[in-house]
């Protein structure tokens, strides 16, 4: 984690992408905003930057590689792992199977994904705070 | 003002450090917050705790230096049991200090979350508020309250 690092979301859902960078346009954070509709491009991306990210957030249902498929190849690749904290499922329902692998991989935080703006909106402000007020591991390689 | 929490399950501490105690009692009092929290002076004693019990737990707060056993040997000895792992989410770090080695060990050990101790009560009470809410929200393991 990397206060200053970009915030990165991976979701494929055009509306949900839509209402999340106006939340995020109204919330004017410094952070830089970057979103994968394809989770295979995050992966891609994650592996590559050198800039290690503020937050991660991802859906799980998505087309090739799922949410819990990434999930897990990052888990699997210390490297990966360590740049890639927090890393937070965002999604619509949270089973409890779902929710237990996912704890399983070592994330620090699984939300349903409000459907209201306001309420949206609150729970981002909510989750960039609790980040902020955590100590950052500044991790280099 | 009072913070409204979805779950009522107990809060727990880990600490050896008295005065840190009195201080976390008074933020969680002037927060309002009615969950009843259970103080553990001994890493080993919580151990034994959460092995045994079928109580549930609204999060987990643990120091690093303690005497004894340390936060990180307690860490290590749940995360390498599956269940007792499960039964700890959300584990939250709490220190004096946050070197990048011990912040990045805490995280491979999965915790949820690594903060500095406050040392007034306004700080302590922030701080609790953003967890308290934070962990309102956010799904866990067996999290039907």
């Amino acid at each position: 984690m990397n206060k200053g690092g970009p915030i990165v979301i991976i979701e494929d859902d055009i509306d949900d992408q839509d209402m999340l960078r106006d939340v995020f346009k109204e919330l004017n954070y410094e952070n830089k905003i970057v979103f994968f509709g394809d989770s295979q491009e995050a992966l891609d991306f994650l592996t590559v930057t050198e800039i290690e990210p503020f937050i991660i957030f991802s859906d799980i249902n998505m087309p090739k590689l799922s949410g819990a498929e990434l999930r897990e190849k990052v888990h699997n690749n210390e490297d990966l792992r360590l740049k890639s904290i927090p890393y937070l499922f965002f999604t619509t329902t949270a089973e409890q199977k779902a929710v237990v692998d996912a704890y399983s991989k070592s994330i620090q935080g699984f939300f349903v994904k409000p459907t209201e703006y306001g309420k949206l909106k609150r729970v981002i402000r909510l989750i960039v705070e609790y980040w902020q007020e955590c100590v950052s591991p500044n991790y280099v390689k | 003002m009072t913070t409204t929490t979805s779950n009522s399950n107990p809060i727990i501490i880990i600490d050896d450090d008295i005065d840190d105690i009195e201080l976390f009692q008074e933020g969680f009092k002037e927060l309002g917050i009615e969950n009843e929290i259970m103080v553990f002076t001994d890493g080993n004693k919580f151990y034994d705790y959460i092995s045994t019990t079928d109580r549930k737990s609204f999060f987990v707060f643990c120091d690093i230096n303690m005497n004894g056993l340390n936060g990180f040997e307690l860490k290590k000895k749940i995360f390498n049991n599956e269940e007792i792992r499960l039964k700890c989410i959300p584990f939250l770090m709490l220190s004096t200090s946050g070197s990048s080695k011990s912040v990045l060990e805490a995280y491979s050990l999965n915790v949820q979350g690594y903060f500095i101790k406050p040392n007034t009560v306004q700080g302590i009470k922030d701080m609790f508020e953003i967890v308290v809410k934070y962990w309102s929200i956010s799904q866990r393991p067996a999290s039907e309250q």
